[in-house]
C-alpha cells in the first residue's frame, strides 16, 4: 500500500507556470446583503484562489490571462463571473434550492431524494440532538417508517433491538449493519459475563451528538450493495464535518433527573405471611403450620411481621447529563470538525450507571484540485456499572419482587435481612455489595484519498479500523450470598476485536445531454480478529483488594481467539433521462470465511426503476399536486451473521478429567453451509402537494428470506442435538407510510409535522423440523409469526368439587385409564380450569396453542415542531399497537405457590367467600400448576407514549452580537412523560431476553424505562 | 495505482481460508495414542455434566421418589417433585441428551482404538473402559425411560434407541426406533462382559477397572432379578478384598475425605472441573441455591442411633446432606461403593432363600451404621428390610427410585398412575424423530 500512496503523490504533482499578473478584489454577500465569510474565489481552470474574510471581502493576484472566476460557498449556488477590465467584483450568492436534507447517503455515495429508486429514510442531527439517549439506536425510535426500535429495558448502556421491515432471520442476526463514515462496525455484546438478559451494547460507544445524519437503507435496491450483510437493512451513520467558514464553537449541555414512571404495589409483610399460611393450609390441611413443612419463621401471627416495600429501597431518582463542545470550520482547502463530549447516566435501579467520554476529529484537505484526503477518527471510553438483572435470583429488581415483604432490609444486628426459606439475596445487598464494571475503549478511524481522474470520474480508496477493547471487572464479596461459599469471588476478562477494512472504488457521474449517468465499481476486503482472556479468583482477604492477585484460588482461566474475513466486489449503475425516468442496478459478490468450502461466494443483485410522472408534459401543472413519483425495486441480499466456524465439524478441548486434558466432538460439519438469502420487492409512491408542503411516501414490500441458517434438530440419541443447515424460510410483508407537512409557514412561525406508520406481517414459512420453544412462552412454528406465544387457555375457576369430579370421570372414560384425572389429583375449587383443546379428556402438553405474538400490527411516531418568535416546541409521540407481552413476572408475583414476594393484586384471590374473581386460590406448591404458561399472562401491550416534549427559546442574534455570541438557546425536555397502555407490568416496551430473535416481548423482572426531565443549553461563538 | 490496489486484494484470498483457533477440525480425528487417551478422558467427562452425575442423576430420582423435597424456584424441578412430569420437562430432556453424548463419546473411542498402532497402547483396556462407560449409560437410560411398570426383564419391556457407532455426520445422526428392553440389556451385558475380561485391576481413582465392571454387572443382574448372577458378581468384588467398609465415625469420611477404601468407582472433581451439587442443595446463607432439601420421610426412615441420619439429613446446615458439602464444587460423586455389593448379595441370598446368609450380609451394613442386628427370618421380610436399609444407605445417590422401580413399589413415592413409573421420552426426541421414537404411553 505504501508504494501506491507514493505513486499517487507523484502522479498528482502539478506544474505552475509564472506569467503576467494583476490584483482583483471585491466582497461576497448573501441575498440579504450579509457578508459570507470564507467563501471560495477561484480562477477557473487553475488552482489560484482565495477565501473571503470576516467582512466577506477578498483580494488576490491573478494571472493576467484569467477569464473567469468561480465563487462558491457551501449551501449556496456557485457563480461564474467573467473577468473584464474592472478590478472590483462584488458578488451576491443565492441559497441553493436543494436543501441538504434532500441528499441521502447510500452505500458508497450519495443521491438526491428525487433520484432515489430505492427506499431510504433519513434522520437528521436536529432530531437526534433533541433526544437524551445513550446510543444512536435509541434515537431512531419512531422516526422512520419501517424501522421498529425496541429498548429491551431501561438498563443504562444496554441493548436495543432494531428491526428494519420485520425480523428476517430466526437464528442468525436480526440487527441491521451499521456503517459509520464508511466503516462497517462491530456491534453487539462483548462482555464475557452474563448477568441476565440485558447485555452490553457496542453501539453505545458512539456519541450521538457527533452525528450529522443517519440514513437507513431499507429495501433491497438500496441495501444490497452491502451484499451478505444487508438482509436486515443498513444504517449509515455520517458524523459531522467542517464547513468552509470561520471557526464556530458550539457548546451543548443538558442536565436532568430520571425516575421510574410506574411501580408495582406489593403485599405488606403481614398480608404476605397471612397468604402463605393460607396456602399451606389449603394444601396440607387446616391444622398444618409452615414449620411442619420445614418452612422457618412463618408460624407467628401475621400482624407481628415487619413490612418492607423493596421497590422503595432499590429505585432511585438518578441524574443524567451530557456536555459536548465542538469546533468546526475551515477554508476552501481544509475543513475540520473537532469535538469532545461527556455523557453521564445514573440508573433508576440502584447500582447501575453508564458514562462515556468521547473525542472526534474529522478532517478534509484538498491536496490539489484533483486530490482530496481526509480522516474521520473517533475515540471513546465508556464505563458501564452493571448489576445482575432479570431472570436471576441475585438481580436487584428481580429480588425486590421475589423477596417477601416480611423481611427487613437490615436485621437488628446490622446484617442483611434474608428469607431462610428462599434462595434469594436481599435486594439492597444485590445493589450494594457486588461491583461489576465494564470499561470499553473504542477507536473508529478511517482515512481516505479521493482522486479525480477525469471530469466526473473519481477513484477513492480508504482504510478503516474499528478497534474495541473491553474489560470486565467483577467482584462479589463474601458478604453477598453468591460468594459466601467461596469467601469472595472475582472475575476479570479482556476482550478485543480488531476490524480492518480496505475499500477502493471508481465513481463516475456525468450528464450526456438529458441522460444522467452515475456509475460505481469497486471492491473491499474486511477482516476481523477477536481475542479474549478470562479468569476467576476465589477466596479473598476481605473486600478491599478486588484484583485476582488477591485470590488464593485462581480458576477457570480461558482464552479464545476467532476471526472472519470477507472479500467483496461491487458495482452500481444509476441512469436517468431528463430527471423523469430512472433505472438503477447493483450487484455485489461476497466471499466469506464463515461458510462451507463448497459455498463460499454469493452474488447479490438488485434492480429498480422510478418514474417522476409530474415531470411529464402531459402532467397538469398545478400548485396542488406538485410531485408524483412511482418506483419499483427488486433485489437479493444476504445474512452471514452466524458463528465463525459453524460450517466445520469440530472436536473441542475442555472435556477434561482427572486434571488431564480431554477432547470431545462438539459439532457436526456442513460444507454446504451458506448465506441466508432475502429477496424483496418494493413498490413505492411519493407525492408532493401544495409545493411540497405536504409530502407523502408510501412503500409496500414483501421480503422472503430463504435458506435460513437453522439448527436442524437431530435426535439427542445421536449425541448431537442439531446441525447448522440452510433450510427455513420466513416472510415479511408490509406497508410503510411517511407523511410530512408544513402546516404553517410565515415570517415568524413555522409548524411542521412528521408522521409515520408501518404495518407489517411476519410469517415463518418453513422450519428445519418440528416447532420449538424459546424463552419462557415463545414458540417458533411454521405458519406463525416469529415472536408468537404458546400456552394453555384458561376456562375459568373451579367453584365446586363436583365440577372437578365430573371432568375426572370423563377423563377416565375417554382415556380408558382408571387413574386418569382431568388436570391433577390435587385440583380443588379455586384452581384454574384449563381448556382441553384436543378433547382427549385430560390436560397434557398437547393442549397448548398460540396465544398471540409480540409483533405490533402497526407502529410508528408523530412529531410536531413549532417555532414561533424565538420559541420552539416539539412533541413526539411513539406508538406500537397490537403487540403482546408474556408477563412472566406475574407468574411469580401472582403465583401464590411458595416463598416469593407477591403483588397486592393477589388480594382478589379466590376464597370460598370471594368466588367471583379470575385470580385462583392460594395453595402452597401450586399442585394444579395454576401459574403455568397460559393466556392469563399474555397481555395486550399496545402503547402510545409521549416520548419527548421539548420547549426551547433561542435568543435573538442581534442581542447576542453585543456579547460576541453567535447563538444561544435554552430548553427543557421531558422524556417518557406519558404512556397510555393497559399493560400491567412496569413497561410495555420490554424484552427480558434483550436483543432476541425468537423470544421478544417477554417481561420477567426487567429494568423499566425511566421518565426524565432535563434542562439544557446550546451556545455558539 | 488502481492495478496495484486490485493486486493487493488478490493477495487477500487467504482471508477466506481461516482455521479455528479453539477447536480441532474433526477431519483430524482421533488417530494417535494421545488423541484416544484424550477422547477417553472426554468420555468420562460426559458423566460429570450437571445433566448427568454432576447433579441431575442423583437428585432427580430421589426427588421423584421420596428422599428429597423441592424448596427452590425452578418449575421443572417442581414438576418432578409433584410427580406431574410433562414430556417437555427440560431437566429430563437435558439428562437424556447428556447420557447419549456420553454414548457417542464412548463410541468414538471404541471406533478409534484400532487405528492406534503404538505398541505401548493397551488397546483392549481402552476399549474395555469405553464399553464399560457405554454399558453404564444404557443402564441409566433403560432403567429411567424403559422397562415396564412391574420392573425390568419382564415380558414386553420397553427399551431405548441403540447407537453403537460414532456419529460423524448428519446421516449418522438419523433417528432410530427404540430397541426392545431385552436388546438394550443384551448390549449392556456384552459390554460389561468385555470390560470384565479386559480391564486392568487397578486404573487409578475415578477410572473403570475390573471391579467397577463386576460391580456394575452385579447391579445389572439385581435389577434384572437374576440373583445368582448378581451374587456371583458382587461376591467377586467383595472377595477381591480391594475395598473395605468405613465404620463408626469414619463413615462420614467416605464423602468428607474422598477416595476412601469403600469406593469402587468414584467420579473425580477438582477445582477446575467442578460440579454444583452442594450449591443446589445448600441454603442461601451458605452461598447455595436451596433448591433441594432432605424430606421428613427420609429423616423418619432412620432408626434411632443410625449414624447415617446426620449424613443424609444434616443438622448444619439443616436438612441437607453431608454427601455434598463443598460449595466450591469439588465434591466427588460415589457412583458405586462396597456397601451396595453387600446389600445386593443380601438381597440375592434372600431371593435365593438363603435367609441366614442374607441376614448376615444385611447385618454387616446395619452394624456399621451403629444399629442392632436385624432378626428377619423370611425372604419377604428380609427383602423389605434390605430395601429399607438401601434407602438410608444410598440416599442422595440416585438409587432410591431405581429400587422402587425394579421392585414395582413405585406407588410408595405417592404415584398412582401406572404410566408415571417410566419417565417420558423427551418430547423433542419424539417430535424430531417424526414419531419413529415412540413415547411412553400416558404422556
Amino acid at each position: 500500500m505504501k508504494k501506491q500512496v507514493l505513486v499517487l503523490f507523484l502522479w498528482l504533482g502539478t506544474v505552475v507556470s509564472l506569467i503576467a499578473q494583476r490584483t482583483i478584489s471585491g466582497t461576497i454577500t448573501d441575498d440579504k446583503k450579509e457578508p459570507l465569510i470564507g467563501a471560495s474565489v477561484l480562477v477557473k481552470g487553475t488552482s489560484t484562489g482565495t477565501v473571503s474574510d470576516v467582512s466577506g471581502a477578498f483580494s488576490f493576484t491573478i494571472p493576467s490571462n484569467s477569464s473567469t472566476l468561480i465563487i462558491s460557498y457551501t449551501g449556496y449556488a456557485s457563480k461564474e463571473i467573467a473577468i473584464g477590465a474592472s478590478n472590483t467584483y462584488n458578488v451576491m450568492l443565492e441559497q441553493e434550492a436543494i436543501d441538504l436534507t434532500d441528499i441521502v447517503i447510500v452505500g458508497y455515495g450519495t443521491q438526491s431524494k428525487k433520484e432515489l429508486t430505492g427506499s431510504v429514510s433519513k434522520v437528521t442531527s436536529e432530531t437526534i440532538a433533541r433526544l437524551p439517549v445513550t446510543g444512536v439506536d435509541q434515537a431512531l425510535q419512531g422516526q422512520a417508517p419501517g424501522v421498529q426500535v425496541t429498548s429491551a429495558s431501561g438498563t443504562p448502556g444496554a441493548s436495543v433491538s432494531i428491526r428494519v421491515r420485520g425480523p428476517s432471520s430466526i437464528s442468525a442476526g436480526n440487527q441491521p449493519l451499521y456503517v459509520v463514515d464508511g466503516i462497517p462496525i462491530n456491534t453487539g455484546n462483548y462482555s464475557q459475563i452474563g448477568v441476565g438478559g440485558q447485555q452490553t451494547n457496542a453501539l453505545a460507544d458512539l456519541n450521538p451528538a457527533d452525528i450529522e445524519s443517519i440514513d437507513i437503507l431499507k429495501d433491497a435496491a438500496a441495501a444490497s450493495i452491502y451484499g451478505s450483510r444487508a438482509s436486515n437493512g443498513v444504517v449509515i451513520i455520517t458524523t459531522k464535518r467542517g464547513k468552509q467558514q470561520k471557526t464556530q464553537i458550539t457548546l451543548n449541555t443538558y442536565y436532568g433527573t430520571q425516575e421510574v414512571w410506574k411501580t408495582i404495589d406489593p403485599l405488606t409483610g403481614p398480608e404476605y405471611v397471612a397468604l402463605l399460611q393460607e396456602g399451606v393450609k389449603a394444601r396440607y390441611g387446616a391444622t398444618v403450620i409452615p414449620s411442619q413443612l420445614g418452612l422457618r419463621n412463618l408460624d407467628a401471627d401475621p400482624s407481628t411481621y415487619p413490612s418492607t416495600n423493596w421497590f422503595n429501597e432499590i429505585f432511585q431518582s438518578a441524574p443524567i447529563s451530557q456536555t459536548d463542545l465542538n469546533f468546526s470550520g475551515g477554508t476552501d482547502r481544509t475543513k475540520f470538525f473537532v469535538s469532545g463530549s461527556v455523557f453521564d447516566q445514573g440508573g433508576v435501579v440502584k447500582g447501575s450507571s453508564f458514562n462515556r467520554y468521547s473525542f472526534r476529529m474529522n478532517l478534509d484537505n484538498l491536496v490539489t484540485d484533483k486530490f482530496k484526503i481526509g480522516v474521520s477518527t473517533g475515540f471513546s471510553r465508556s464505563h458501564n456499572t452493571r448489576i445482575q438483572n432479570d431472570n436471576n435470583i441475585y438481580g436487584v429488581l428481580s429480588t425486590a419482587l421475589l423477596l417477601g415483604s416480611h423481611i427487613p432490609v437490615l436485621n437488628a444486628d446490622g446484617t442483611y435481612g434474608r428469607d431462610a426459606n428462599a434462595s434469594i439475596e436481599n435486594p439492597v445487598a444485590n445493589a450494594v455489595e457486588p461491583t461489576y464494571d465494564v470499561y470499553t475503549n473504542r477507536l473508529l478511524s478511517n482515512i481516505y484519498g479521493e482522486l479525480t481522474l477525469l471530469e466526473g470520474l473519481t477513484f477513492r480508496t480508504s482504510f478503516s479500523v474499528d478497534y474495541l477493547n473491553l474489560r470486565d471487572d467483577r467482584f462479589t464479596p463474601a458478604s453477598h450470598i453468591q460468594a459466601a461459599g467461596v469467601n469472595g469471588r472475582g472475575e476479570q476478562g479482556i476482550t478485543s476485536d480488531l476490524n480492518l477494512v480496505n475499500e477502493n472504488y471508481f465513481a463516475y457521474r456525468k450528464a450526456f445531454g438529458k441522460l444522467n449517468l452515475d456509475a460505481l465499481a469497486g471492491n473491499s476486503v474486511q477482516t476481523s480478529q477477536f481475542e479474549s482472556l478470562y479468569g476467576v479468583g476465589e477466596n479473598y482477604p476481605g473486600k478491599t483488594i478486588r484484583e485476582l492477585n488477591a485470590a488464593s484460588v485462581k480458576k477457570d482461566v480461558t482464552s479464545s481467539k476467532s476471526a472472519w474475513g470477507l472479500n467483496s466486489y461491487f458495482s452500481r449503475l444509476n441512469m436517468n433521462w431528463a430527471g423523469k425516468y430512472f433505472i438503477s442496478g447493483s450487484v455485489r459478490a461476497d466471499g466469506s470465511s464463515r461458510f462451507g468450502a463448497n459455498n463460499r461466494w454469493g452474488v447479490f443483485p438488485s434492480a429498480s426503476a422510478a418514474w417522476r410522472m409530474s415531470e411529464e408534459n402531459f402532467f397538469p401543472k398545478s400548485k396542488i399536486l406538485s410531485e408524483v413519483k412511482l418506483k419499483a425495486s427488486w433485489g437479493r441480499r444476504g445474512n452471514q451473521d452466524i458463528a465463525n466456524f459453524a460450517s466445520r465439524a469440530l472436536i473441542a478441548p475442555g472435556a477434561n478429567y482427572l486434571q488431564r486434558a480431554g477432547l470431545a466432538p462438539t459439532q457436526l460439519g456442513n460444507p454446504n453451509l451458506t448465506w441466508e438469502e432475502r429477496e424483496d420487492i418494493d413498490l413505492g409512491l411519493e407525492i408532493g402537494l401544495f409545493e411540497s408542503k405536504l409530502q407523502l411516501t408510501v412503500d409496500a414490500y414483501q421480503g422472503t428470506t430463504n435458506q435460513l441458517l437453522l439448527n436442524r434438530p437431530l435426535v439427542g440419541a445421536s449425541g448431537f442435538t442439531g446441525i447448522q443447515e440452510n433450510i427455513g424460510s420466513i416472510r415479511n410483508k408490509g406497508i410503510d407510510i411517511g407523511l410530512s407537512t408544513t402546516n404553517v409557514e410565515t415570517k415568524n412561525v413555522l409548524w411542521t409535522t412528521n408522521f409515520n406508520i408501518s404495518f407489517f406481517d411476519n410469517e415463518i414459512l418453513k422450519l428445519a423440523g418440528t416447532p420449538f420453544a424459546a424463552g419462557f412462552a415463545s414458540w417458533v412454528a411454521e405458519g406463525e409469526a416469529l415472536g408468537s406465544f404458546r400456552g394453555y387457555r384458561t376456562v375459568g375457576i373451579f367453584q365446586t368439587q363436583a365440577e372437578i369430579d365430573a371432568l375426572d370421570k370423563k377423563a377416565k372414560e375417554l382415556t380408558g385409564r382408571t387413574t386418569a384425572v382431568y388436570q391433577s389429583t390435587l385440583t380443588r375449587p379455586g384452581d384454574i380450569q384449563f381448556k382441553d383443546i384436543n378433547n382427549d379428556g385430560v390436560i397434557t402438553s398437547d393442549d397448548q396453542e398460540i396465544l398471540g405474538d409480540a409483533n405490533p400490527n402497526y407502529y410508528g411516531g408523530i412529531t410536531n415542531n413549532i417555532q414561533a418568535y424565538g420559541f420552539d416546541l416539539s412533541f413526539f409521540f411513539q406508538y406500537s399497537i397490537g403487540n403482546f407481552v408474556f408477563n412472566n413476572t406475574r407468574a411469580f408475583s401472582e403465583g401464590m405457590n411458595g416463598v416469593f414476594g407477591q403483588a397486592n393484586t393477589v388480594k382478589s384471590r379466590w376464597t370460598p367467600q370471594n368466588t367471583n374473581t379470575t385470580m385462583p386460590r392460594a395453595v402452597f406448591g401450586d399442585p394444579n400448576n395454576n401459574r403455568r404458561v397460559s393466556d392469563r399472562f399474555v397481555e395486550d401491550a399496545s402503547y402510545v407514549r409521549l416520548k419527548n416534549v421539548t420547549l426551547g427559546y433561542t435568543f435573538p442574534a442581534k442581542l447576542l452580537e453585543k456579547i460576541k455570541m453567535r447563538s444561544a438557546r435554552i430548553y427543557v425536555t421531558g422524556q417518557n412523560l406519558l404512556t397510555f397502555t393497559d399493560y400491567s407490568g412496569f413497561d410495555p416496551e420490554v424484552s427480558t431476553f434483550g436483543e432476541t430473535n425468537t423470544a421478544p416481548g417477554t417481561d420477567f423482572l426487567t429494568f423499566p424505562q425511566s421518565r426524565s426531565l432535563l434542562f439544557g443549553l446550546n451556545i455558539g461563538f | 495505482m488502481v492495478i496495484a490496489a486490485f493486486g493487493f486484494f488478490q493477495a487477500c484470498d487467504n482471508n477466506l481460508e481461516l482455521e479455528p483457533y479453539t477447536a480441532l477440525d474433526a477431519s483430524v480425528g482421533f488417530k494417535t495414542k494421545q488423541d484416544v487417551d484424550a477422547a477417553l478422558l472426554g468420555a468420562y467427562n460426559a458423566i460429570q455434566s450437571s445433566n448427568y452425575f454432576g447433579l441431575q442423576l442423583q437428585v432427580l430420582p430421589d426427588l421423584y421418589a421420596d428422599n428429597i423435597n423441592h424448596t427452590g424456584t425452578f418449575p421443572t424441578y417442581a414438576q418432578i417433585f409433584n410427580r406431574q412430569v410433562l414430556a417437555d420437562n427440560t431437566n429430563i430432556g437435558g439428562l437424556w441428551n447428556q447420557v447419549y453424548i456420553g454414548v457417542n463419546r464412548a463410541n468414538n473411542v471404541i471406533a478409534s482404538v484400532p487405528s492406534v498402532k503404538d505398541p505401548s497402547f493397551n488397546a483392549n483396556n481402552a476399549i474395555g473402559e469405553a464399553r464399560l462407560l457405554r454399558a453404564f449409560h444404557y443402564f441409566n437410560l433403560v432403567t429411567l425411560f424403559g422397562g415396564s411398570p412391574a420392573g425390568y426383564n419382564k415380558a414386553g419391556g420397553l427399551g431405548v434407541p441403540i447407537y453403537t457407532v460414532p456419529t460423524l455426520s448428519a446421516e449418522d445422526a438419523a433417528p432410530k426406533a427404540r430397541a426392545s428392553e431385552e436388546e438394550v440389556w443384551k448390549l449392556i451385558l456384552e459390554d460389561i462382559d468385555f470390560a470384565v475380561a479386559n480391564l486392568v485391576t487397578t486404573n487409578g481413582n475415578g477410572r473403570a477397572n475390573k471391579n467397577v465392571a463386576l460391580a456394575l454387572k452385579a447391579r445389572v443382574h439385581a435389577v434384572r432379578n437374576e440373583w445368582a448372577l448378581a451374587d456371583a458378581a458382587a461376591s467377586e468384588v467383595i472377595n477381591s478384598k480391594r475395598h473395605t467398609l468405613l465404620t463408626g465415625a469414619n463413615y462420614q469420611n467416605i464423602w468428607l475425605s474422598q477416595n476412601s477404601t469403600e469406593a469402587i468407582w468414584e467420579l473425580q472433581f477438582d477445582i477446575n472441573n467442578t460440579n454444583s451439587i452442594a450449591f443446589w442443595y445448600y441454603p442461601t446463607a451458605n452461598g447455595g441455591r436451596n433448591e433441594f432439601t432432605s424430606s421428613n420421610s427420609l429423616r423418619d426412615a432412620h432408626e434411632a442411633g443410625d449414624i447415617r441420619r446426620v449424613v443424609n439429613v444434616s443438622t448444619a446446615p439443616a436438612n441437607k446432606t453431608i454427601k455434598y458439602t463443598r460449595i466450591n464444587g469439588i465434591d466427588n460423586v460415589l457412583l458405586i461403593r462396597l456397601a451396595e455389593m453387600h446389600l445386593i448379595r443380601a438381597e440375592a441370598y434372600a431371593n435365593l432363600n438363603k435367609t441366614s446368609e442374607s441376614l448376615a450380609e444385611l447385618n454387616i451394613i446395619r452394624k456399621r451404621a451403629g444399629l442392632s442386628d436385624a432378626t428377619e427370618t423370611t425372604s419377604a421380610g428380609l427383602i423389605n428390610a434390605i430395601l429399607k436399609e438401601r434407602r438410608v444407605e444410598f440416599a442422595h445417590e440416585g438409587l432410591r427410585w431405581l429400587d422402587l422401580r425394579r421392585t414395582g413399589r413405585w406407588n410408595a413415592a405417592g404415584l398412582t398412575e401406572d404410566f408415571r413409573s417410566r419417565w417420558p421420552i423427551p418430547l423433542r426426541e419424539v417430535q424430531t424423530s417424526a414419531g419413529l421414537i415412540t413415547q411412553n404411553t400416558g404422556y
